[in-house]
């Protein structure tokens, strides 16, 4: 009997050592939790400064998606559907899609909207996790600058709130993406605009708070600032006010809305008179560019005048000479300049200069200028003049208006064939900021708010301000200082100074003129424009949200 | 304290030895007493040996029938015991057939067992394990190494293909090295359908191993066999047993083979006046002729440049041995395997060493070590099977007026600037190492009867590197390198596993046995890589290809890169077998499997699985029926798992990409991080459904056997991308992973053999076969479209309500002919007989293939609508085979030994991607031989005929619209019979080799691949190595070759 006992002790010895072996793997639950080698994960990011500062990168990083910003939101959605541009290109052929932005008649499925719909909400994306995340580097990184930490949680709430503004602004009420959504959410109804735009008010309010000035960011000039916040903001109320005064009650998409142009006029007075900015030219200056000495008006749209005292906002753009998908390149040369050129070393023979011709101005927008007024020709050209563009090695050539439907070429986002043709070819843009907010617009804000308010004297002041740049900039005295105002010609100043800025669309919707400016006038083709009032305010939602969202986002009317 | 315990111990092991020896005492004296008990008995004396190969048969127990009496025979087959003239001796061994003897005068009985080769009551490894044959619930297929040993086999996949019924192999080439696509009961994830490859207990590489090593494999198929591997056993398990060494005289083994390889099949290509005219008509629309004098050219053969005879050689060694403490196999081996095109040789070196101790009663350790080194030359995997690098489709595509080298040995130039193929192959100088290490090591303890305890703990370190040279040369204006680099890169891998196990075995009341089994085991992995590039060596000479020798210290044109991965992996599970009186039997099983690879909710998964069985014929009801010797019933259910997936997919990984970039000074950008797919932290393991039914019976003493199964397979869950609202941020990233697809597999698997084991001619017959119905039931999005040839694509669309991965495309309905209606519509001659749509508003028509000409394609118009669009697309077939089957004979007749397999598939399509280019419809490459008749129109230029009239005839002229769209023309059927191998030896006699001291000397000759019969016109109709979402493009691949060989086994 003992023996076998004594058997046993020494066998169980043995098990006992085993059998802690196997207690020391299943004890420890961390055996699984391994951490991901050279690909950071996003639990173990968001710990240093520079974890904040590429996170916030990341979402401005979105305004340099190919074609988003300047050719889509600008040229196709902004200045297309309006009176102010055509689809234009080769013929009434080419690009149907945007022919049929002209016309009002885009299909649902179309790849633009899918394009705009999805960057603007990845860079929502973006900014929910640097909104999420940041804060919390205050305790994993103690060298990091706690100032600074929660300047780029502001600058995130700025970016997620331009973002949300021309995110309603094109298509209306959007599904409101506040934080990361879980994978539970990713079907959404709309939201009530107005819903949208507390988000807005309430993001762009904490970012002031909070953001510098932008001669706050020295070198860094391209940051959200203090003063971009509240012109963006200015900018809402206006459209807040717009809406509520002209659809209010009559529509249901602008539900809660109310006039505040008060709060309107307020925040674009602390832009203006905060000194940070200035009309670039009022006092007669001339800068050097690429096309020589030129006037401030057609300064502040060259390269060289990128980041002038004018920029409120701008997109930042470089020509790195990054192949297409890469490029943070401005396209707009690329879609609306002149598609050829009259080349004069070679017997006159009409040669392609690299460029589309898409979005020509129309000829009531070149009406629309007064005579004289020096912001025409520094903003397109017309067949008959004698305005020259720079093609290849430098060289000074007539343009070709053959393939032109209106006869007129813009001219405003030209490139210099350094900065653009010369180096590689068109798709890596141009390296010139898109301007998304200018002083002027401040002012002209202000002109209207004050307006709106019979603040006449006010909205005179500011009025007059932005004629005196113009006329500062020429030598013909036009355009002439008012000597009273109406909206009329609010809506006229705001026509010219903004040509070829994607911002006539969404004024002629919130003015409530849209349906009878436009369908007064046929398109060059002659093909009729028909504006559904209560439908044509705002763009069809990507037909593919609306599939994906199993029945819960619903066109607007008509669509 | 501590010296008394080890004299506490010191004490026990004595106690416990004396012990032993007292027993056994004991025991010897029984015996004796009874034997004495018996006095009219003498002793008989007698060897017991093997029936084929003569050698002595230790352990196997001789008995006086009807009595306790008996024997078992030592190490060299002796026996000795007690019997009257009377007695009758029974014989038995584990896998041989009984055998009973009458004693009569005889004082030496020598005997002759025969394998039996049903082996019912073989044991087959089950997985923590073994089980009976005959008491298996589950469907297992097992293949014993013996049948492999006697034929060349160079992997294991080669060892399995067609020997499995529900289990198709397909070769991803014929290029030496590479391995096979293992498709078990068809494919129930479109993220790969590998199976878990389990090698002695741990989960290892096929293609690491020596075939000699081998001693059985098995085959789970059935989620109730495979479930005790849980998560990992979702696409079947594939358990790999290998070699021990048996006690007795020690065994010196050599097996060698030589073979010669030829390429199999060869594309006939059209002859230099053939391509000079097809070069015309290319250049038909440019105004000057060709000045050639088609008449005189020669042609030159590009598959002969490049196609050559290849040797394969394999020499294998083992020598094994021990006692009744320690056994051991030392087995090394060298395969050479024949490579056709230069610079693709591969070689395989290994080492192995199994041994196995038996330290006292209770305790039991075994170790195993290798050491295996391959070595593989040339382009990697990825560039054979990428149709627009691939060398092969380069050969077909060739100049045949030019030679591949001129008088000089340098390389000629095609005057139409046509590649020549053998650049590439001759420049290439890269070869790929890699040597694995590994030990295994386990431990079995007896606790007590019928309980033991199992630990084992594997350790692997694989260290892979590669090199390359590209030096420099100047072949043509248009290919050459002018800077000479090199490339280096090494990669180390490591990887533990420890399992521990505990069984228990009884029987309760008599009747109901019992067994039970818990353990756990748990593994880690982790591998870092580093590679770099330098360039400007100074010196080709390969002495010098190091990189400090570079001259050039540029920084941005030498890259040093690398990066590491980690991933672990737990489970427990648990194994309940029970059978009433061996009847009814009873198996179940449980697995909770965790992986790093998921959330930390959803990290753990449970796979449960039970199976039933019934042996019918030990009912009373059915003993009286003498044909059938043993029928079982089976049924089983059970869900397994896949993941298919490494890394961290549950977590939201942040990258750094050049889009996420910005400037803020409109000067420099600066770094954007930001997740580039969103993570979705509930994604889970891809969860498989499996019920299976079988039958297995055997029928006149088991000399014919049949197994039938049917089972229904079904994937839910399995992992893919879905399309998600741009609201969640997707965008120009990529979707997040879910579990949102299902794949449904139902078939069935039918094996039959016939066997005759007395006699002088044995032998016997093996054929299985299945077939799957494959079936997509959800899938996260609408459908995949995929795979791609040149510029056809996609070929495949893997959609709801079809088997994965259709062919779909076009449907043609003719030809359009000379004779056709036509109209002049503005500029053009159209022609009128075909669909077309109308204007509604100009009430215009449009024709449907607008620009087709007399020799074109005629495509269906599905829909009706007239217009040729994605809407006319159609099924063009499956990928998918309907029947797989083998076929196997083996003979042996005194010496003599024949053995012949072939195996097939019925019923499957091949999207023929050579088509793309022995039928291209632009450029100078040279064509498929079919070409040649293609329908033309006459061409004169300068009053010559430079192209002859050819409308008498069905190949569809050169053209765009037939040869680039997938259409019907490009899919073939893809069955075939290939006759895998055939092998003849010859044993010589054991009296004859026995005097020189030879145990055993085998000849054998034979070949492989010898023959294939298939309609299908590519080179090869097993299309292997493409993604489950393009299955079945035939992108034109590495040639498989036919092989002669001949070799022997020697063993002394």
């Amino acid at each position: 009997m003992k023996k076998v006992i004594i058997m046993k002790k020494s066998k169980m010895k043995y098990l006992s050592f085993l059998l802690l072996g196997i207690a020391s793997f299943s004890c420890t639950s961390e055996f699984l939790d391994v951490k991901p080698q050279a690909a950071e994960n996003s639990a173990a990011f968001y710990l240093t400064q520079e974890h904040a500062d590429q996170a916030i990168t990341a979402a401005y990083g979105m305004f340099n998606n190919v074609a988003t910003w300047d050719a889509n939101i600008i040229q196709r959605l902004g200045d297309i559907p309006s009176d102010d541009a055509e689809g234009g290109g080769e013929d009434i052929s080419d690009c149907p899609n945007l022919q049929d932005f002209c016309r009002l008649t885009p299909l649902t499925t179309e790849p633009i909207f899918s394009d705009v719909f999805g960057t603007l909400y990845r860079a929502v994306l973006f900014c929910n996790i640097a909104i999420d995340e940041i804060p919390g580097i205050k305790e994993t990184d103690k060298t990091a600058d706690p100032v600074l930490l929660d300047q780029r949680v502001a600058e995130a709430k700025f970016v997620r709130a331009i973002n949300n503004f021309y995110l309603t602004m094109i298509f209306g009420g959007v599904p409101l993406v506040d934080h990361v959504l879980g994978s539970d959410e990713y079907a959404q109804p709309r939201a009530e605009i107005k819903e949208i735009y507390d988000l807005i008010e309430k993001d762009l309010k904490e970012a002031i708070e909070v953001l510098p000035e932008r001669s706050g960011w020295g070198t860094e000039v391209g940051r959200a600032s203090k003063g971009a916040a509240k012109a963006l903001l200015a900018r809402m109320y206006l459209f807040e006010s717009s809406y509520a005064k002209n659809y209010g009650g009559k529509d249901d998409r602008f539900k809660g809305m109310t006039e505040r142009w008060a709060e309107s006029l307020k925040y674009s007075e602390e832009v203006i008179n905060s000194g940070e900015y200035e009309l670039i030219g009022i006092n007669g200056e001339k800068y050097n560019s690429w096309r020589g000495e030129v006037n401030g008006y057609r300064y502040i749209f060259t390269s060289d005048g990128d980041n002038s005292k004018e920029g409120v906002f701008e997109i930042q753009c470089i020509q790195e000479g990054l192949a297409y998908g890469n490029a943070r390149g401005n396209s707009l040369a690329q879609w609306g300049c002149s598609r050829y050129f009259i080349d004069t070393d070679k017997d006159n023979t009409v040669t392609t200069t690299g460029m589309w011709g898409f979005g020509v101005p129309t000829q009531g927008l070149w009406d629309a200028f007064e005579t004289g007024d020096p912001r025409r020709d520094a903003s397109m050209v017309h067949e008959g003049g004698n305005d020259l563009m720079q093609t290849s090695g430098g060289r000074w050539v007539p343009y070709s208006f053959d393939k032109c439907i209106t006869k007129i070429y813009a001219t405003k986002w030209e490139a210099s064939s350094a900065e653009f043709k010369d180096k590689g070819g068109p798709w890596h843009g141009a390296p010139q900021n898109v301007r998304l907010i200018r002083i002027s617009e401040v002012y002209l804000n202000a002109a209207e708010a004050a307006f709106m308010l019979g603040q006449t004297d006010k909205a005179l002041t500011y009025i007059n301000k932005v004629r005196e740049r113009a006329r500062m900039c020429g030598t013909t005295g036009v355009p002439a200082a008012l000597t009273s105002v109406t909206l009329a010609d609010i809506i006229r100043e705001r026509r010219v100074e903004f040509s070829s800025e994607g911002k006539r669309f969404a004024d002629i919707v919130r003015w409530g003129i849209a349906a009878d400016l436009l369908n007064a006038i046929p398109t060059v083709d002659g093909f009729p424009r028909e504006f559904v009032v209560g439908k044509h305010e705002f763009q069809p939602l990507p037909k593919r949200e609306v599939d994906l969202s199993n029945g819960k986002l619903v066109q607007y009317q008509g669509w | 304290m501590k010296e008394n315990r080890l004299f506490d111990y010191f004490v026990s092991r004595q106690i416990f030895k004396r012990a032993t020896f007292i027993l056994m005492l004991c025991l010897l004296i029984t015996g004796f007493s009874s034997a004495q008990a018996q006095q009219t008995k003498r002793t008989v004396k007698g060897v017991v040996t093997d029936q084929k190969s003569s050698t002595p048969l230790p352990g196997v127990t001789v008995i006086v029938k009807g009595t306790t009496l008996g024997a078992i025979t030592d190490i060299d087959g002796n026996y000795s015991l007690a019997a009257s003239d009377k007695d009758v001796l029974e014989f038995s061994f584990i896998g041989y057939l009984k055998k009973e003897v009458k004693v009569g005068d005889q004082s030496s009985i020598s005997v002759k067992l025969a394998e039996d080769v049903v082996g019912l009551d073989e044991v087959v490894v089950t997985g923590y394990g073994v089980q009976k044959k005959s008491d298996l619930t589950g469907a297992v297929s097992s293949v014993s190494g013996e049948k492999l040993s006697s034929v060349p086999i160079m992997n294991v996949e080669q060892a399995l293909q067609g020997q499995a019924a529900g289990v198709n192999i397909i070769p991803k080439s014929g290029r030496p090295g590479e391995g096979a696509d293992i498709q078990i009961r068809g494919i129930s994830s479109i993220n790969g359908t590998a199976p878990l490859v389990i090698i002695d207990g741990v989960a290892g590489d096929m293609n690491k191993l020596n075939p000699g090593d081998i001693a059985s494999i098995e085959v789970l198929k059935d989620a109730s066999s495979a479930a005790i591997y849980g998560a990992t056993g979702g696409n079947g398990v594939v358990l790999v047993t290998t070699k021990n060494g048996k006690a007795g005289k020690m065994k010196v083994s050599v097996n060698a083979y030589r073979g010669y390889d030829n390429a199999v099949g060869k594309i006939e290509l059209m002859n230099a006046q053939e391509y000079i005219e097809l070069c015309e008509e290319v250049e038909a629309t440019k105004k000057k002729p060709l000045n050639y004098q088609p008449d005189t050219l020669k042609t030159y053969d590009w598959q002969d440049a490049v196609f050559k005879q290849a040797v394969s050689e394999n020499y294998d060694l083992s020598i094994s041995g021990g006692n009744e403490v320690s056994t051991f196999l030392f087995s090394t081996s060298l395969d050479k395997q024949g490579a056709i095109i230069k610079n693709t040789d591969y070689q395989r070196f290994t080492i192995r060493i199994n041994s196995e101790h038996k330290v006292n009663k209770w305790l039991t350790f075994d170790e195993k070590v290798t050491f295996v080194n391959t070595q593989k030359e040339g382009f990697d995997d990825w560039y054979w099977h990428n149709y627009y690098n691939n060398p092969i489709v380069n050969v077909i595509s060739a100049d045949p007026t030019t030679p591949a080298y001129d008088e000089n040995g340098k390389w000629t130039i095609s005057p139409r600037n046509v590649g020549n193929p053998l650049v590439a192959l001759d420049m290439k100088d890269k070869i790929d190492k890699s040597n694995s290490f590994e030990g295994n090591f386990g431990v079995k303890i007896n606790l007590f009867k019928g309980f033991y305890y199992q630990s084992r703990f594997n350790g692997k370190l694989q260290l892979d590197d590669y090199k390359e040279y590209q030096a420099i040369y100047w072949a043509s204006p248009t290919v050459y390198n002018t800077n000479d680099d090199l490339l280096q890169g090494m990669t180390k891998r490591m990887s533990y596993n420890f399992q521990n196990f505990i069984n228990y075995q009884t029987t309760i009341a008599q009747n109901h046995n019992i067994s039970a089994m818990v353990g756990m085991e748990a593994s880690k992995w982790w591998d870092y890589d580093i590679s770099g590039t330098r360039i400007d060596m100074a010196s080709s000479d390969p002495n010098m290809l190091y990189l400090s020798k570079s001259t050039n210290s540029t920084d941005d044109i030498q890259n040093v890169t690398g990066t590491g991965h980690i991933g672990a992996n737990a489970a427990y599970f648990g194994r309940i077998n029970y059978d009433y009186d061996g009847k009814y039997l009873l198996t179940v099983n449980v697995r909770r499997d965790g992986s790093s690879s998921f959330g930390p909710n959803n990290r753990w998964g449970n796979f449960p699985s039970f199976s039933v069985g019934w042996k019918f014929t030990e009912e009373e009801f059915m003993k009286g029926i003498p044909a059938i010797s043993t029928g079982k019933l089976r049924f089983g259910y059970g869900q397994t798992g896949a993941n298919a997936r490494t890394g961290f997919p549950y977590l939201s990984t942040v990258l750094t990409r050049e889009v996420f970039r910005y400037t803020f000074d409109g000067l420099a950008t600066q770094v954007g991080t930001a997740p580039n797919q969103i993570a979705n932290p509930s994604l889970h393991w891809e969860s498989i459904n499996m019920s299976n039914l079988g039958l297995d019976m055997t029928f006149f003493e088991n000399r014919l056997s049949l197994s039938a199964d049917l089972f229904n397979k079904v994937n839910d869950g399995m992992i893919l991308q879905k399309e998600t609202s741009a609201i969640a941020g997707t965008y120009g990233g990529e979707n997040p992973e879910v579990n949102f697809g299902s794949i449904s597999n139902k078939g069935y698997e039918i094996t039959i053999g016939a066997r005759k084991n007395d006699g002088d001619l044995t032998g016997s017959v093996d054929l299985n076969f299945s077939g799957v119905w494959n079936e997509v039931l959800t899938l996260a999005t609408d459908s995949i479209k995929f795979g791609g040839v040149h510029n056809v694509s996609p070929t495949n669309l893997t959609r709801m309500g079809a088997p994965v991965a259709q062919f779909w495309g076009y449907q043609i309905e003719g030809m359009f002919s000379a004779d056709d209606p036509t109209e002049v519509i503005g500029k053009r001659t159209v022609i009128t007989n075909q669909p077309y749509s109308i204007n509604e508003t100009t009430g215009a028509k449009t024709y449907m293939q607008l620009n087709a000409r007399p020799g074109d394609a005629k495509y269906k118009d599905v829909n009706g609508d007239g217009k040729l669009s994605d809407k006319d697309n159609v099924n063009l077939g499956s990928p998918l085979p309907k029947i797989t089957f083998g076929f196997s004979v083996n003979l042996q007749y005194k010496g003599f030994d024949f053995s012949a397999f072939f195996n097939g598939t019925y019923g499957n399509k091949i999207m023929n991607g050579s088509k793309q280019y022995l039928y291209n419809p632009v450029g100078y490459a040279n064509r498929g031989k079919a070409f040649a008749d293609r329908y033309r129109d006459e061409i004169v230029k300068d009053g010559v005929v430079v192209v002859h009239e050819n409308h008498d005839t069905d190949v569809y002229r050169l053209s765009a619209d037939t040869y680039t769209k997938m259409n019907s023309f490009f899919v073939e059927d893809g069955s075939f019979l290939r006759l895998r191998n055939i092998c003849l030896g010859y044993t010589i006699p054991g009296s004859v080799s026995q005097k020189v001291g030879i145990e055993k000397l085998r000849v054998y000759a034979g070949a492989r691949n010898l023959f294939t019969l298939t309609k299908y016109t590519g080179l090869n109709p097993e299309v292997g190595g493409n993604d489950i979402r393009s299955l079945g493009v035939d992108i034109g691949l590495y040639p498989v070759t036919s092989m002669m060989y001949f070799g022997a086994n020697l063993v002394f």
